[in-house]
């Protein structure tokens, strides 16, 4: 295991390159990390709208050398709309390429009978196939990943070349949209678990005397899931996480209150238990999940070993500083994902995509040399 | 007042039955422990159901209290002391360093991305010394500020907005000693000001029209800037930074515009934007504050409150006081003020400046 | 920890601090759905979640036993329980129960290699270095060591020099308690690292994985010996969790703990799931000889057992279930009323209360609608006028249906002799009776579903939602004691919490359940259906159709995908009946003979009852074909308009 950091001068990503959307500094980053030079861009293909957004935008800004895509295919669906709506995705995808002169690979949705394996596998897939090998600046376009992939495949990219010990560039890429994440709405919920590749150590049988913390970072409608696991982890703590500052001052109360019954009944939470992140900056979020984890790993330390567990119920962006946090101080990541979803009827693809707000995270490469 | 019998005493305000109690009881004990009982003028002792039982009691109809209710559980924004804190933790983090890493990158000609070396530069250091954080207010808190960015000096705060150049021109002498200490390059005046407030409502104390020019907080330590740069002790090309930890939308447009116009290259900050779309426009709330407005508070300068002063309409508490800006239901209390309509405020504001204390 | 506390709402996790509270509102009575054969053979438990098999297990495990001897007095009921296993005896724990959780990590273990046999291998032998390391972990606590500082206290010894077990112990780090955790944490560390690793991984080239399950063959053979001294107690291995296995790896896991040769005492517990292969044990071994089946929900409704003997009884469950709540609830009802108050008696009221003070009225209309001037009946009306108050209308409405019956049944023989009160008695029944409550309350708009009679059975057989539904109903007790009046929740108000919990757990099913939207297509399906019998007056399926049948042939029918797709619908059929029963929406009962057949019996749980104005009593079903079930997933069917909201809610 790595040293646990304590201050966050100590952290690796205490300063980080971020880029938001309307200044155009997003272009700007992709530039500074690959003009003219072989690009990877790592992208799913699935029927949300935000899967094009980014490629969209990123061909279009500049001189690459040698565009490869790959696109990670997502479970089958049968859903009509879903399906066009993908089809739409992928003629767009067509024209970009060749449009750009790039290539694609296409990289299909493993078998898996744990499907929070399925991250896993494909990173595993993609990293043994060599794609990443002559790639000088490596994109990863989370925006229409599941969690369970986009977890798997970050963590692998980033460790796959910190052990190539190339001078690469690792980029994500996000594109935050609440009114799109409002207009699908998440159905089912699969078993609580830990995503393969950030297990880290969860249920060792050998520590089953360890003091779970748990942190889930709060987002709308999970309650259901946060019940799973809260069942599954049974921890000690819980430290809930909620936005602050947040572009809806109220988000954080109605969130406390939406979820009052849960928190304050059910778990049991000390009100000075809850902790805030920039609703904005996953990084925050990460320094604030690495402070807890310094807080009480120290602290607790009397009492055996302290594990702080990490959930992400919050928009995508958020849940980036998640990753980064369970990376760094290799902490278990839980998640009780959806089995399905359906779109509201009036789901309106165009009027929808005027939200669209692309995000980039440089988080490896030379920032940070 | 025990928390039960407060409770009881709001259903019978309220005209709750069992159920609804059910229902709003432990919300409303969830709120005022989550936040609301650590605001910080009540009285020793008093919490918030205590304050909102008399509170919503002053309002006649049982329509008027669940008007005000409703507002309370949904609308109100209370920025709790741990909220603050965050905020005042990113000031050092994704504000302050950003803006030393945007100095050095221009001063080395380099990449803004490359966010290592630049920190690693002995010119980050140096600048990062060379910072004179000043506090416009009391509520700038710059004691929590100094905790929260530890690679700081406390020798580069001044906690009032316009210092004099006998105290600049300490805080100068000291410099000189870190930068030699440190065997750091650059001249020993500051070279990048802050400027820190915790609140701006309508950005008018900060800086607004006045006759011909321009009046506020912020033209006063402009003057006060030329004046300690003139002595040497800033560079003359000083960049300024204004960071407020909370702002309203309107205030942020207000002050960004009004610093244009007054030919300041200045740059405004803030870590929690209140949105317009928070303002409180229910025909409902609006009525009841014209209702319930009570007047003894006006002054000359400031004018009419009912809806907050210069008709902000925030729906804002801070946790260590109410501003002015929220609409009068919240903050104004005349409840032991005789020859008034003796008001309950439901968060009682303290005001710095009052007629009894002149 | 804000100071409002619900004692239902909240869940005693494992940690050691709540161990307390956890067996402080554990019902003892549970202990007695074990069958007596519960330490020689396996021992496999099923259930739907939320109904306690997690619980009756861990009241096993070394801690609790440990604590209910060390504090006999608090745990008066849950020790004697204990004893009568034979879990205890006397002041000392008899058996060292261990916990593993089969949702662990051991699923994944599949998708590793294309290759079968090395997952199966590391299979055992994840489960082998965990069995070990929770074994070591239970003798601790039992002999009240600390786990691990204390490891080296323990001695595995072999009862008999035999060369297998020796081999066992080898691959397991040997017979001393530090070697065997050493080894096996280093194992279980590796193995799991393997497993989690971001970057790819050659299983291939791994040793160390076995076909077999060594600690189990070890423990049988050995005895325990802690600081030198014998700790005389049976090895008790628990297996949760075991539907989260992959089905390879649950029948060769199964298998193994069938085996008769082990002298360790072996549960395994897994989810109820009526539409796998799950039923098929034959393999595996004879119910009764080689293995106790114990299906929770089965024992509860007071079905036989292997050995041909009820256990239990729905009467003995709901009283149970009373009970529990009462435990929870016990601790803040004293504290906050200053005296001893039981939860249930806060829930009684007089039977006239269901009327609402509208008695003259209901009885006048029902009085109308009965009388018909028929001499035929006059005797039986003569005898309900004697009567006043709710038992008079609820006598009326029940009237109301036998006359009917009656009429129809004579319809070719008119004119016969006046009927006998005896005649009514023999021609009702606690079903009509129940219809007749139902429908009374539905015409008048009285409340229904309120008492410690009805509660209960809301709860489904299922613990959790009992409990939940008595987290709503104390909220309100905890705001009728704030505005200072007795805690008592009226018939009424009892009926409206229900009725929300029921609309609630309604609208959950979209996210809580995969497939969520087509079980709701299926529930809906099935109330349509019961409400086309329901509404006859005559009441034909007494107290009313909840449910439906499946023949067991047509349920082969729906597993094979061969038929499934030559059935339009059919999919869509087992997506929904599978996730219903296994996240307890419907309940299955399977192999139930009906006039000289088998079929798959399906109830709604009760706690939809409600929301579909359906009575509570089980017995009203109809049987389908698969191809009229099929259908019902073809054609949309309008869902419920849910009443306005009462008020914001938090």
């Amino acid at each position: 295991m790595k040293p646990q950091s304590s201050s966050p001068s100590e952290l690796r990503w205490n300063d980080y390159v971020l880029a938001h959307d309307g200044d155009g500094s997003i272009e700007q980053l992709w530039q500074a990390a690959g003009a003219k030079r072989r690009a990877v861009y790592v992208m799913a293909e699935g029927f949300d709208p935000r899967t094009i957004t980014g490629l969209r935008r990123f061909l279009a800004s500049g001189t690459f050398e040698n565009v490869l895509i790959i696109a990670i295919a997502l479970p089958p669906t049968k859903h009509e709309l879903a399906l066009k709506l993908a089809g739409e995705n992928i003629a767009e995808r067509t024209a970009l390429i060749a449009k750009h002169n790039a290539q694609l690979v296409t990289i299909p949705y493993p078998q898996v009978s744990e499907p929070r394996a399925a991250g896993q596998r494909i990173a595993h897939s993609v990293i043994q196939a060599g794609h990443f090998k002559d790639a000088h600046h490596i994109v990863l376009d989370v925006s229409a990943m599941p969690t369970s992939i986009h977890f798997a495949l970050a963590g692998g990219i980033l460790a796959h070349c910190e052990k190539a010990a190339k001078s690469q560039e690792i980029q994500i890429v996000v594109c935050d949209n609440p009114a799109m994440d409002a207009a699908i709405t998440n159905l089912g919920t699969a078993a609580a678990d830990a995503i393969n590749g950030f297990t880290n150590g969860l249920d060792l049988e050998a520590g089953s005397k360890q003091v779970r913390i748990w942190a889930p970072v709060l987002g709308p409608s999970e309650a259901v899931a946060l019940r799973a696991i809260r069942d599954r982890l049974e921890a000690r703590e819980i430290c809930p996480v909620l936005p602050f500052p947040a572009a809806d001052p109220r988000r954080g109360d109605d969130l406390a209150l939406g979820y009052r019954q849960l928190l304050f009944e059910e778990m049991r939470v000390n009100p000075g238990d809850i902790i805030y992140a920039d609703e904005r900056n996953p990084f925050d979020l990460y320094r604030t999940l690495s402070r807890l984890n310094a807080k009480f790993t120290q602290t607790l330390k009397p009492l055996g070993e302290v594990k702080v567990i990490l959930s992400a119920h919050s928009s995508k962006l958020l849940s980036l500083g998640v990753l980064l946090a369970a990376y760094e101080h290799h902490l278990p990541v839980v998640s009780a994902p959806p089995t399905g979803w359906s779109l509201s009827p009036d789901f309106d693809r165009e009027q929808l995509s005027k939200h669209d707000q692309l995000v980039c995270l440089w988080i490896d490469g030379s920032p940070y040399r | 007042m025990k928390d039960d019998l407060a409770e009881e005493l709001l259903g019978k305000i309220m005209g709750w039955q069992g159920p609804e109690l059910a229902n709003y009881g432990p919300a409303l004990q969830a709120l005022a422990e989550y936040k609301y009982d650590e605001y910080g003028t009540f009285r020793p002792g008093e919490h918030f159901l205590e304050s909102l039982a008399r509170w919503l009691a002053q309002f006649a109809t049982i329509e008027e209290r669940r008007t005000a209710f409703e507002f309370v559980m949904k609308r109100l924004v209370f920025i709790s002391d741990a909220e603050i804190e965050h905020a005042i933790e990113l000031v050092y983090r994704d504000i302050v360093r950003p803006l030393v890493r945007a100095q050095v990158a221009a001063a080395r000609e380099l990449a803004p991305h490359l966010v290592r070396k630049l920190t690693q530069d002995p010119l980050f250091k140096s600048f990062q010394r060379r910072l004179l954080i000043l506090g416009l207010s009391d509520g700038a808190r710059l004691d929590r500020l100094r905790r929260a960015s530890p690679e700081l000096s406390h020798e580069q705060f001044a906690l009032v907005p316009t210092p004099s150049d006998q105290h600049v021109k300490k805080m100068c002498g000291k410099l000189e000693k870190a930068l030699k200490e440190l065997e750091l390059p650059g001249e020993a005046r500051f070279n990048h000001v802050l400027l820190i407030d915790d609140f701006t409502g309508s950005g008018f104390t900060m800086i607004r029209e006045e006759g011909e020019g321009f009046g506020g907080k912020l033209v006063d330590v402009k003057k006060n800037l030329d004046a300690l740069a003139a002595k040497g002790l800033l560079d003359s090309n000083v960049d300024v930074t204004v960071i407020t930890y909370v702002a309203s939308e309107r205030a942020e447009r207000e002050v960004v515009d009004h610093l244009r116009r007054a030919g300041l290259p200045w740059t405004f900050r803030t870590i929690q934007r209140i949105p317009d779309a928070s303002r409180v426009v229910d025909p409902a709330m609006e009525t009841l504050c014209k209702n319930y407005y009570d007047d003894a508070l006006e002054d000359e300068h400031k004018g009419n409150a009912m809806l907050g002063y210069r008709d902000c309409r925030l729906p804002l508490v801070l946790t260590h006081n109410t501003p002015n800006n929220s609409i009068c239901l919240l903050w104004i209390d005349t409840s032991e003020m005789p020859d008034t309509l003796r008001r309950h405020a439901l968060f009682p504001r303290y005001e710095r400046h009052s007629a009894n204390r002149p | 920890m804000i100071s409002y506390q619900n004692p239902f709402r909240y869940r005693a996790s494992e940690q050691q601090r709540d161990l307390r509270a956890f067996l402080l509102g554990f019902g003892p009575a549970a202990l007695h759905m074990l069958p007596e054969a519960v330490w020689d053979r396996l021992v496999v438990l099923r259930s739907a979640p939320g109904a306690g098999k997690t619980s009756l297990m861990r009241v096993f495990t070394a801690e609790s036993t440990r604590a209910v001897i060390d504090d006999a007095d608090t745990f008066r009921d849950l020790k004697e329980a204990l004893a009568s296993t034979g879990a205890t005896e006397g002041s000392s724990p008899a058996v060292l129960g261990a916990y593993i959780n089969l949702e662990r990590d051991y699923r994944s273990l599949i998708d590793i290699s294309a290759n079968g046999t090395i997952a199966q291998r590391l299979f055992f032998r994840l489960l082998d270095v965990r069995v070990m390391l929770a074994f070591v972990r239970a003798a601790l606590v039992l002999s009240k060591h600390t786990y691990p500082e204390d490891v080296g206290r323990i001695v595995v010894r072999p009862k008999n020099p035999d060369a297998a077990v020796e081999q066992a112990a080898r691959r397991l780090g040997g017979l001393d308690g530090a070697a065997i955790y050493t080894a096996c944490a280093a194992a279980e560390k590796k193995m799991l690292e393997m497993l989690d690793s971001l970057l790819p991984v050659e299983w291939e080239h791994e040793d160390g994985g076995h076909n077999d399950l060594y600690s189990l063959r070890l423990l049988s053979a050995s005895e325990l010996l802690v600081d030198g001294h014998l700790l005389d107690v049976r090895p008790l291995i628990m297996f949760d969790d075991g539907h989260r296995l992959h089905p390879t790896q649950r029948s060769a896991l199964l298998e193994r703990l069938a085996d008769r040769g082990l002298d360790v005492a072996r549960w395994y517990a897994e989810r109820y799931e009526a539409l796998s292969r799950q039923d098929l044990l034959d393999q595996v071994g004879k119910e009764g000889r080689d293995l106790e089946l114990v299906e929770l929900e089965s024992i509860a409704r007071g079905a036989a057992s292997s050995d041909g003997k009820a256990r239990f009884s729905t009467e003995r469950f709901e009283k149970m279930l009373i009970d529990i709540a009462n435990r929870r609830a016990f601790k803040p009802l004293s504290r906050s009323l200053e005296q001893e108050h039981d939860f249930s008696e806060l829930l009684e009221f007089e039977e006239d209360e269901l009327l609402l003070d509208r008695d003259a009225d209901v009885i006048k209309v029902l009085r109308e609608q009965v009388a018909n001037g028929d001499a035929r009946y006059t005797e039986w009306l003569q005898d309900a006028a004697k009567l006043s108050g709710y038992e008079a209308a609820l006598r009326l409405r029940e009237l109301d249906v036998l006359i009917r019956r009656d009429r129809d049944r004579t319809q070719t023989d008119m004119f016969s002799q006046g009927l006998t009160v005896a005649d009514s008695k023999d021609r009702s029944s606690s079903a009509i009776r129940e219809a007749a409550a139902l429908a009374l309350a539905q015409a008048h708009g009285l409340p229904y579903y309120a008492g410690t009679d009805l509660l209960p059975k809301l709860g489904s057989r299922n613990v959790e939602q009992f409990l939940a539904l008595c987290g709503d109903l104390f909220a309100e007790m905890h705001a009728e004691m704030t505005l200072q009046r007795k805690p008592k929740v009226s018939a009424q108000r009892q009926d409206r919490i229900v009725h929300r919990a029921s609309q609630r757990y309604w609208k959950e099913i979209l996210r809580r359940v995969p497939d969520g939207h087509l079980v709701q297509q299926l529930v809906l399906a099935i109330v349509k259906m019961a409400e086309q019998d329901n509404i006859k007056p005559t009441v034909p399926y007494p107290p009313g159709v909840t449910g439906t049948a499946l023949h067991m042939s047509d349920r082969e029918r729906l597993l094979d995908p061969k038929v499934r797709e030559s059935i339009p619908g059919a999919d869509q059929l087992l997506a929904a009946l599978s996730n219903a029963i296994s996240f307890n929406i419907v309940s299955a009962e399977l192999d139930r003979s009906v006039k000289n057949k088998q079929v798959m019996v399906i109830y709604l749980n009760r706690l939809l009852c409600p929301m579909f104005k359906l009575p509570l009593g089980r017995g009203g079903y109809r049987e389908k074909k698969l191809e009229v079930m099929a259908k019902w997933m073809t054609n949309p069917i309008e869902g419920p308009q849910h009443e306005a909201a009462e008020q914001l809610s938090f």
